[in-house]
């Protein structure tokens, strides 16, 4: 109870509580613009901590952090350019919401969710961090493999009318995230004396040519809506009943979040795919998802945010960084002389636990200043087309060259696009393929690195609980999608699992 | 021969066609696999291949399907209010052929030029092609935005954004 106290004492300051705020804001402003990656603005703000009190500087990151997060769903949501690969799977609904004039419902699902899923994920940093840490060490390269594997299922899930086409779109996805160098022996893949594809395709210029730029090109061929014409409406915010709704969706995505968060190396991404898969399966209305449902748009920002507090269980319990952004958070602490681990808990109680209050506090501003982003930031939804679309473009070259400083990365971004809308024109889904891009190389190192320490074995791909848990899981969820494809073939009628997408 | 089974078989062909050219050209040449490699899980060439079989697999199997059985009907798509003010195909087509035309122009002056200038130049293209009229609009929106976006990468960032020959 002392320790509480005097944690209380540190904590409550003018300084701590502006910091919270500020960091969340800068964080969903940065989060919302093409480009901006959450990594980039908590780096951003690392110098500004140097001469700051450990608990506010690591506060502001933290804010910025969380705001980072929730920041992507805006662009994602209005205008299909999704800031981070997580963000990604937010536009698979809310930009189909946001076309039907829905925009404010979709904005604020993807808030209310982002925020019960950081608090939540808040709550398992503080009461779980040691038991969630034990766990995430318990996952080795096979427990990964068998976990992606699980996840791309969703592939079927998100393909549309046609399992083959969704495979093939699919395949596409996985061999692009093939270019680079390979990881274990260092030699070239698909770079052809172009020696800035050495580090793969950077996943935001493929993202953004995916999403945007398609829209834009496809807009082409359309004649101009007459002047005065609005593009479409705001609409109504969501109500309680749509938040009762997605709620499952909400605390199923979390507790991913959390899990997933919790091992290092794994991210948004992930989570919010599985979060999103999940929800479809289980939804009364699976043949609503991809084509505006919130609870998609619900899911996906749950399993995304629900990492947040996650992350940093790792980092506090072990001294582990789990992605870029902990690193980040990791060098704050060590510039103020702190290491984290075991015995940072056991010899600065206080200051843990005035971060933690801070991050719960984080949680509230998070729903008080992304109430105020939506307000300003949704009004982008009634630009007419022919203004915001070359607005959006110009805002897509700044992101895309921003990520990496490379203006090659503009010329990937383009390129995706014209794929992106070649896509589009031969009804080929682009979810299956952006699913593949973001989890192939995940799926391929860790295959790799399973039978580099299996040394060739393949048992090793069931070598414990965990990895046969998500075999069993994986099978079951092709049964039942393959089972529905059969009956829909048979019966002549589309089935509620085959039409997503 | 229906649209869209013309579409499938046009995408079944496609990618059967990308994924043989991947294992008999892209892969042999761009990949480079170490002459002796332990487990040949480990080469890595050995998931591309793997890949693009599935690829060609399943552009097969698409084929096959298209062809051979009766296609389900799809749902049809989603209302769209702006459906009404489509092109016909061959105009739209051209018209996005034209776009992608100058956008990759645009992308291949930002070397010499910067992003801002050529931005500036662009915008009101772009924004004219799609219908906007009013010239104030344009010209403050052209001039703005581009600068705007460059002070805030530049000087909020900390990223440079190229000016090329007029930084």
């Amino acid at each position: 109870m002392d320790v509480i106290l005097q944690a209380l004492s540190l904590f409550l300051s003018v300084e701590n509580i502006l910091v919270i705020g500020i960091g969340v804001l800068i964080g969903t402003i940065i989060g919302a613009i093409p480009g901006m990656t959450t990594p980039m603005g908590v780096a951003l703000a690392l110098p500004f901590t140097f001469s700051m009190a450990p608990v506010t500087g690591i506060l502001l990151l933290l804010g910025v952090y969380k705001g980072g997060l929730y920041g992507g769903s805006l662009s994602a949501i209005l205008i299909k350019t999704p800031g981070t690969p997580a963000a990604a799977c937010t536009v698979l609904d809310g930009y189909p919401l946001a076309q039907k004039g829905e925009a404010r419902r979709a904005l604020d699902i993807a808030l209310y969710s982002s925020c019960i899923a950081d608090f939540i994920s808040n709550l398992a940093l503080i009461l779980f961090a040691g038991f969630l840490a034990a766990f995430a060490l318990s996952f080795g390269p096979p427990e990964f493999f068998t976990l992606i594997v699980f996840s791309l299922t969703i592939i079927a899930g998100v393909s549309g009318p046609s399992l083959l086409k969704g495979i093939i779109s699919a395949c596409l996805g996985l061999m692009l995230a093939t270019v680079g160098l390979d990881l274990i022996y260092g030699t070239p893949r698909f770079l052809f004396d172009e020696w800035q594809l050495m580090g793969g395709l950077s996943f935001i210029p493929v993202l953004i040519g995916l999403f945007a730029l398609p829209e834009i090109i496809h807009r082409a061929t359309r004649r101009p809506m007459p002047p005065g014409a609005r593009r479409q409406n705001l609409g109504k915010g969501a109500s309680l009943a749509d938040l009762k709704r997605v709620l499952r969706s909400v605390f199923r995505g979390s507790i991913f979040g959390v899990i997933l968060g919790a091992i290092p190396g794994i991210g948004g991404a992930p989570a919010a795919f599985l979060s999103y898969s999940e929800a479809r399966r289980n939804s009364k209305n699976p043949e609503n998802f991809g084509k505006g449902e919130i609870e998609g748009v619900a899911a996906a920002e749950a399993g995304n945010n629900g990492v947040a507090g996650a992350t940093m269980i790792p980092l506090l319990a072990l001294g582990i960084p789990g992605d870029v952004i902990t690193a980040v958070i990791l060098g704050a602490f060590m510039i103020h002389g702190l290491r984290p681990g075991p015995i940072l808990f056991e010899q600065n109680q206080v200051m843990i636990y005035a971060l933690f209050m801070g991050i719960m506090l984080s949680s509230l501003y998070l729903l008080g200043i992304g109430k105020l982003a939506i307000r300003f930031f949704s009004h982008l939804a009634t630009v007419p087309n022919r203004i915001l679309y070359p607005i959006v473009f110009v805002l897509c070259v700044f992101g895309a060259y921003a990520v990496n400083n490379t203006l090659f990365d503009v010329q990937v971004m383009l390129c995706m696009g014209v794929v992106g809308y070649m896509m589009l024109r031969l009804e080929v889904p682009v979810a299956p393929f952006l699913i593949a891009f973001v989890l192939g190389p995940l799926l391929e190192d860790n295959f790799r690195q399973s039978i580099l320490i299996g040394d060739g074995d393949s048992t090793i791909f069931v070598r414990g609980p965990i990895t046969i848990i998500f075999w069993c899981l994986t099978l079951m969820s092709l049964f039942v999608l393959i089972r529905a494809r059969i009956t829909a073939a048979r019966t002549g009628r589309q089935s509620v699992l085959t039409s997503g997408g | 021969m229906s649209g869209e089974t013309l579409r499938d078989v046009l995408v079944a062909a496609l990618f059967g066609i990308l994924a043989l050219a991947a294992l008999l050209f892209l892969i042999p040449t761009g990949v480079q696999a170490p002459s002796t490699v332990e487990q040949a899980a480990l080469s890595p060439d050995f998931w591309p291949k793997v890949i693009a079989w599935t690829t060609l697999v399943a552009a097969g199997l698409l084929l096959v399907e298209t062809l051979g059985a009766a296609r389900m009907s799809a749902p049809g798509p989603t209302e769209d209010p702006e459906t009404s003010y489509d092109h016909s195909f061959v105009v739209g087509l051209l018209r996005a052929l034209a776009l992608i035309v100058v956008l990759f122009i645009y992308s291949m002056t930002l070397e010499r030029y910067g992003i801002v200038v050529p931005s500036i130049v662009l915008l009101p293209l772009i924004m004219l092609f799609f219908g906007e009229r009013n010239p104030l609009t344009i010209g403050v929106l052209s001039l703005v935005l581009p600068l705007a976006l460059y002070g805030f990468f530049r000087h909020a960032a900390g990223i440079s954004i190229p000016l090329g020959v007029f930084g």
